[in-house]
């Protein structure tokens, strides 16, 4: 039986990707849920009109904003946590 | 014969130097089980907000608003808590069919399953079968390799940017997202959406696939804790299967001394994770069942009998009997019933009407001319019915404070109303503080809730 093989894609990119994948998702999710717990307790109409009474801001728009906001936080978090847990020796250059 | 690239671990690695895999396509029952699945639940998600319940979007989580509706049920941000409710039932669910049948969710309805499938099936269509496909990567760039990678990049795009509209179309009418986006005039935030989920979908589905199981899905992860002995799961049957080997259609297994196996290493070659089931239950395993319809017609083929490797349990393999009664899933259904129970009766008994009393923020107090201490308010009353309601303002078991400005509000159906309310007391025989209690009820339906709130005088020295 003749198998083809296929060609394997370098160590180096695919541990980056998958790196970057672990610190991307969970920070997303979480980011997700928090936004939506916020949110569902807070009317951002309520929350600027109170705070800055002179802007106009969409409702949509304070989601997007908060969503990003929250990932940035936990992407944050999670990045930190990656590093922290490389060995030493990976940390060298 | 050269081996095909396992996984290996290279030591201080995290994770595995690993080959591109390309699934090689699969006809038989599960595949055809999980073809349908996948109609079944992106039919949903496709047409779904395109469905009309009186005279609106049916499924529509209308941000912009605050408001959800799903069916005949419609959803308030003070609904929350049934909506986390919800979701610790999904979870539930999960744990309990995962306990029951392995991980029937990743093979069959997880959305990363599922709108893989479908770009595989995109990828084929258009770069052919595995060998072909295997072939084409490795050729150099000519028409066409350029047609054929062109014409599939062009058809996932356009699938993605379809998937991130109907994502959108969810959380805002769908019908005017396609009038904005056939004219032009989809706002900042929608477009972003829009590519947004769209690039998830067009990264998650075609280019990082089983790499997301590996390394980024927690569920992958934490599966294993639900598992038991009596779970569901795809194995090898290593007793009936070894030893394995190359064999001509007619020759007698046992005049060879070789088990049932051929070692076609057709299981392994459609694995979309790239693993051997024969070497054992793998965490990268997803339960896809598509080794099983692979050796079932390597097994046709050779006229030996079918699931050599099949769907099982461990104490099915080991000769014991199956139990689906015991302690863990008893635990989780138990769970589950008492969840779905609380569920339906408290979104069943839901308050038709919500009052909310905000006081203003200026003053404490203010003495109106007549020398009566007057606090002043605003009142939220959200009318959750489909009918319109005339409610009635009034303070419960206490002359002491009277509603000074106002008896009755109008409500319309479903809406949030709020209106300014002045409360006075005009000789207080109390000092600082006092807890009052408002009431709002429609005497005609019946519809009422009430709500706590401050009444502030000067202290008395
Ligand atoms: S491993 Fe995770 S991402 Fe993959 S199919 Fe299962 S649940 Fe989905
Ligand atoms: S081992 Fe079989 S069931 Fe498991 S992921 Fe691979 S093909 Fe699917």
């Amino acid at each position: 039986m003749n198998r083809i093989v296929p060609a394997p894609v370098d160590r180096e990119t695919n541990d980056r990707l998958a790196l970057a994948g672990a610190i991307a998702w969970p920070s997303f999710f979480a980011a997700g849920v928090a936004t939506m717990v916020f949110f569902a307790l807070i009317d951002p109409d309520e929350l600027f009109n109170a705070a800055w009474p002179h802007i106009l801001l969409p409702r949509e728009f304070a989601y997007t904003l908060g969503f990003f906001v929250f990932w940035t936080a936990t992407l944050g978090a999670s990045s930190f946590t990656a590093l922290l847990l490389r060995r030493p020796k990976d940390a060298q250059p | 014969m050269k081996p095909l690239p396992k996984l290996v671990l290279v030591d201080d690695s995290l994770y595995a130097a690993q080959a591109k895999i390309y699934p090689r396509e699969i006809e038989g029952r599960f595949a055809r089980l999980r073809t349908i699945a996948v109609f079944a639940l992106l039919g949903v998600f496709y047409l779904f907000p395109w469905l009309r319940w009186d005279g609106r979007q049916a499924v529509l989580f209308d941000l912009p608003a605050r408001k959800f509706y799903i069916f005949g049920l419609t959803f308030w941000p003070q609904d929350f808590f049934w909506l986390a409710w919800l979701l610790i039932i999904a979870g539930v669910s999960l744990f309990f069919v995962t306990a029951l049948a392995g991980r029937l969710w990743c093979g069959y309805a997880c959305p990363q399953t599922v709108w893989t499938e479908v770009f595989l099936w995109i990828e084929r269509a258009c770069e052919g079968r595995r060998n072909q496909r295997i072939k084409l990567d490795a050729a150099p760039w000519n028409t066409e390799k350029l047609l054929r990678k062109g014409a599939k990049q062009l058809l996932w795009i356009g699938f993605a940017a379809w998937t991130g509209f109907t994502f959108v179309g969810f959380f805002t009418p769908i019908t005017d997202l396609a009038r904005e986006t056939v004219h032009f005039t989809l706002s900042g935030w929608e477009t972003f959406w829009i590519v947004f989920y769209g690039f998830a979908t067009y990264g998650n589905a075609g280019f990082l696939r089983e790499q997301v199981c590996k390394y980024m899905c927690p569920y992958a992860r934490f599966q294993s804790a639900m598992f038991d002995k009596d779970t569901l799961i795809v194995s090898y049957d290593v007793a009936r299967g070894e030893l394995r080997g190359a064999r001509k259609r007619n020759a007698d297994p046992k005049a060879l001394g070789l088990g049932d196996c051929v070692d076609c290493d057709a299981c392994v070659q459609v694995c979309p994770t790239g693993i051997d089931i024969r070497d054992g239950l793998q965490i990268e395993c997803i339960a896809c069942a598509s080794c099983i319809d692979a050796c079932d017609a390597v097994m046709d083929k050779m006229g030996y009998a079918r699931g050599l490797v099949g769907y099982t349990t461990e104490n099915l393999r080991a000769g014991k009997p199956l139990r689906l009664l015991r302690l863990r899933t008893l635990l989780y259904g138990g769970l589950l019933a008492f969840l779905l129970g609380t569920f339906v009766w408290g979104v069943a008994h839901r308050a038709p009407l919500i009052v909310e009393v905000l006081r203003d923020r200026n003053a404490l107090y203010r003495r109106s001319a007549d020398g009566a201490i007057e606090n002043s308010y605003t009142v939220k009353l959200v009318n959750k019915t489909q009918a319109a309601q005339r409610v009635r303002l009034t303070v419960v078991d206490d002359p002491r404070v009277t509603i000074a400005d106002r008896s009755d509000v109008a409500l319309p159906p479903g809406e949030v109303t709020s209106v300014p309310l002045t409360l006075r007391a005009v000789s207080p025989d109390f000092s600082g503080m006092v807890r009052i209690k408002l009431a709002a009820r429609d005497d005609a339906s019946g519809v009422a809730a009430t709500q706590t709130a401050q009444f502030f005088v000067p202290e008395k020295p």
